[in-house]
Formats: C-alpha cells, sequence, structure tokens
C-alpha cells in the first residue's frame, strides 16, 4: 500500500465501509477495475479489517452495576435541595438585612429630629436646676427628684448629651438592640432561617462535593 | 421498561433503573476501555469511573444515542487514563503475555465450538492486534476500536468522538494503514489463515 496516496487510502477505506457518496464510488470503482495496485490496496485494507473484526470481545470480570454507597446521594435531589436551601438562604439574609436596615434609618433618624430640642433645652434646665434646686423634676428625664443629693447624684451618672429621649429610642439602634435580645421576632426569625438554611446548604454541599470525587 | 423509560427513571434518581442499563452496556464499555488502554485493570477502574461518572450527570443527558453519550464517558476517561500514564509511567509487577494480553488464562477467548488449535491462533491474533492498536495514537486508535472492532458506523462514532464525520473517516483511514504495516512485523506469528493478502502474493 506504500503507492498509494493518503487521499486513495481515505476513498478506500471509506468503500470499504459503504461510505462513500454514490458519484465518488462509481468513480472509484473504475479506478478499481484500471488500477492493479489500488485494488490489491483494498484488497489488503479489506483483509485487515476482517482480522481486526474477529478480535474476541472480551467478558467483563465483574459487574459493574452500581450501589447506593458508590454515587452517595441521588443526584438529582441532592442538586435540587442544595439549590433551594441556598436560595431560602439568601432570600432570608437578604429579608433580615432590609428588616435591620429599616430598624437602623427609622432609629438612627428619629432622634436627631427629637434630639435636636432636647440638647438645646438641656443647658436651660442645668441652668434652671442650679437656680432653683428645689425643682421637683429634670426636663428632660422625666424621673421625679426629691432633694438636691439627688439631683446632683443624678447629675453626675447622666452627662448633658443623654438628656434627650430615652436610650432605646436612640441610635445607632436596630443592631443594638438586636444584640442585647430586643429584636422583634422576624428579625429573629429571619436570622435563624438565614442561619439554619445556610448551614444545611454548606453541608449538602460538602457532601456533594465528597460523593462527586 | 424500555430503554428511555429507563434513562428517565434513572434521571429522577432510581439507581435500579440506571443498573438495568449498566448490564446492557457494560460488556461494550469494557471492551473499548481494554482496547483503548491495552491493559484489564486499568480497563475495569475506567469502566466502573465512567458507570459512575455517568450516573452522576444523567440529568446532562438531552436525548439522542444513549450508547454513543455513555461511551463518550468511557473514551474520555480512557483519554484522562492515558495521560495520567504518560506523566507517571509505571512498571508492571507481572508480566503479561504479548500486548498486555493474558495469555496465561485465556479463558475469556474460550469459544465451546473451538479446538485448542484454534483458540491459540485466536489467543496470538488477539495479542498481536493489541499490541499495534497500543502503537496508535490514541485518536487513532479510538476510530478505529469503535468502526472495527465494535462495528460502529461513522456517525455514532463521530458522537462518540464528538468529532466531524470527516474527521473519523480520515483518522480511521490512516489508522487502519497503519495497524496493517505494523500487523504485517508479526507476519510470522500470525497463524496462516490471518496472514494479510499482500504477505501472500509476496
Amino acid at each position: 500500500m506504500s503507492g498509494i496516496s493518503p487521499r486513495d487510502l481515505e476513498r478506500l477505506s471509506a468503500y470499504l465501509d459503504g461510505a462513500l457518496q454514490a458519484r465518488d464510488r462509481d468513480q472509484l470503482q473504475r479506478r478499481l477495475r484500471a488500477e492493479a495496485a489500488l485494488a490489491s490496496a483494498l484488497k489488503d485494507l479489506e483483509g485487515m479489517r476482517a482480522l481486526v473484526r474477529r478480535v474476541p470481545q472480551r467478558r467483563p470480570p465483574r459487574s459493574f452495576t452500581l450501589t447506593q454507597a458508590m454515587v452517595g446521594a441521588e443526584p438529582k435531589r441532592s442538586f435540587a435541595g442544595w439549590n433551594s436551601l441556598n436560595l431560602v438562604s439568601a432570600v432570608a439574609t437578604l429579608m433580615l438585612v432590609i428588616v435591620l436596615a429599616g430598624d437602623f434609618w427609622a432609629g438612627g433618624l428619629q432622634p436627631l429630629d427629637a434630639g435636636a430640642p432636647a440638647a438645646e433645652e438641656a443647658p436651660q434646665a442645668f441652668l434652671a436646676q442650679e437656680g432653683d434646686t428645689s425643682a421637683s423634676q429634670t426636663p428632660t428625664s422625666g424621673v421625679g427628684v426629691e432633694s438636691a443629693e439627688e439631683t446632683e447624684e443624678l447629675e453626675r451618672h447622666a452627662p448633658p448629651e443623654e438628656t434627650g429621649p430615652p436610650a432605646e429610642e436612640s441610635a445607632p439602634f436596630g443592631l443594638r438592640t438586636f444584640m442585647l435580645g430586643n429584636a422583634r421576632p422576624l428579625e429573629i426569625g429571619l436570622g435563624l432561617v438565614a442561619f439554619l438554611s445556610g448551614v444545611l446548604a454548606w453541608r449538602a454541599r460538602q457532601r456533594r462535593r465528597i460523593n462527586s470525587r | 421498561m424500555d430503554e428511555i423509560q429507563l434513562i428517565q427513571a434513572a434521571q429522577q434518581g432510581e439507581l435500579e433503573a440506571f443498573n438495568h442499563l449498566v448490564i446492557s452496556y457494560q460488556g461494550l464499555a469494557f471492551n473499548v476501555a481494554y482496547r483503548l488502554l491495552g491493559e484489564a485493570a486499568s480497563a475495569e477502574d475506567a469502566t466502573q469511573e465512567a458507570f459512575i461518572s455517568a450516573f452522576r450527570n444523567l440529568h446532562r443527558y438531552r436525548g439522542g444515542s444513549f450508547k454513543a453519550w455513555l461511551l463518550r464517558i468511557v473514551t474520555n476517561g480512557c483519554y484522562d487514563e492515558l495521560r495520567r500514564q504518560k506523566r507517571r509511567p509505571q512498571t508492571e509487577l507481572e508480566p503479561e503475555g504479548r500486548g498486555g494480553e493474558e495469555a496465561a488464562q485465556p479463558g475469556w477467548l474460550a469459544d465451546p465450538g473451538e479446538g485448542p488449535q484454534e483458540l491459540a491462533e485466536r489467543v496470538e491474533l488477539s495479542a498481536a492486534i493489541q499490541r499495534c492498536l497500543n502503537q496508535l495514537e490514541v485518536e487513532f486508535r479510538a476510530a478505529l476500536v469503535l468502526v472495527d472492532v465494535q462495528g460502529m458506523d461513522y456517525s455514532e462514532a463521530a458522537q462518540v468522538l464528538k468529532r466531524p464525520l470527516g474527521t473519523v473517516k480520515s483518522r480511521l483511514a490512516r489508522a487502519r494503514s497503519r495497524l496493517q504495516t505494523c500487523l504485517q512485523g508479526f507476519a510470522e506469528l500470525l497463524p496462516d489463515r490471518f496472514r494479510l493478502n499482500s504477505e501472500e502474493t509476496e
């Protein structure tokens, strides 16, 4: 087959498998009748193919059926579960952020507006207290004072800037109240859902990664 | 259940349905892996890995020939294994027969209607062909194994190899030519009736 061009070799190979177009096949058949070398190459190729086709199929040494242990969790369900857990976690986290931001925004603005007059009033109240120690109550704290000693005690412990609204209503607020355990049930619920679904999604992902090794 | 129903059930995670497919295709998958890798133990591992991978990736199967889809996983696994072997060449602890055939225990070759002489001839032939296959570049080898050894048509082989039909055609032609040249080197080892025509005419 040494005198046969690669193109002819390809044609002969395809001809052998019946994979030539009708026109190419007719053309090759004409050449095969005229060219002995080409006909001999075809015969060689045919013999070689017959030889290879005689190669016996080897019996598999064992069964390749799968067990649950081999494949781990069912692929489709674990994939869907992992996705939905991720989605739940993301949605819950987003809602929690929105709620906390809302709290922070509302809690952060209110004291600024309400606190300004209170801060202006504070020196006057202080002066009033200095002038009249028998005043029955401070204007801003709203706490009743019975004596001058008690007023002095109160002033020592309460700096002027804290003479506005009570501590629960000042900024920064949502996060601090949440941290102090005063969060609303919605915030706690969202936090728990975000945390638990996040942990479960992470665990599902880890298990999936181990199974796919 | 027919094949499509088995595939659909397996896609829903039913391992038993998938195992029916495994039983149908394990012979073919193992033989393709064996002819590509030239060694039984590696072929066994590659076949098992391919079935595991097929089950895990069954959601990616979008119809068409399941056989071609599965064999693509098998051949890709074999390519990976051959690349690994190239990076880390290993020496066998136990010598095998020529071409990696386990010639000492050719029980798997036994054909009930075959005499010892014919069996010996087939073992020789199989070993010679495997040795020549191992010398081919892996892409040529794959084309030849799929079409000539497994009897696939060109379009099916093209699907398995994910190559255009023309590429498969030309690879097959070149693989046949090289295999023929290689087998001529084994002429005296091959029984008379297996000798190629050109040997007889010379």
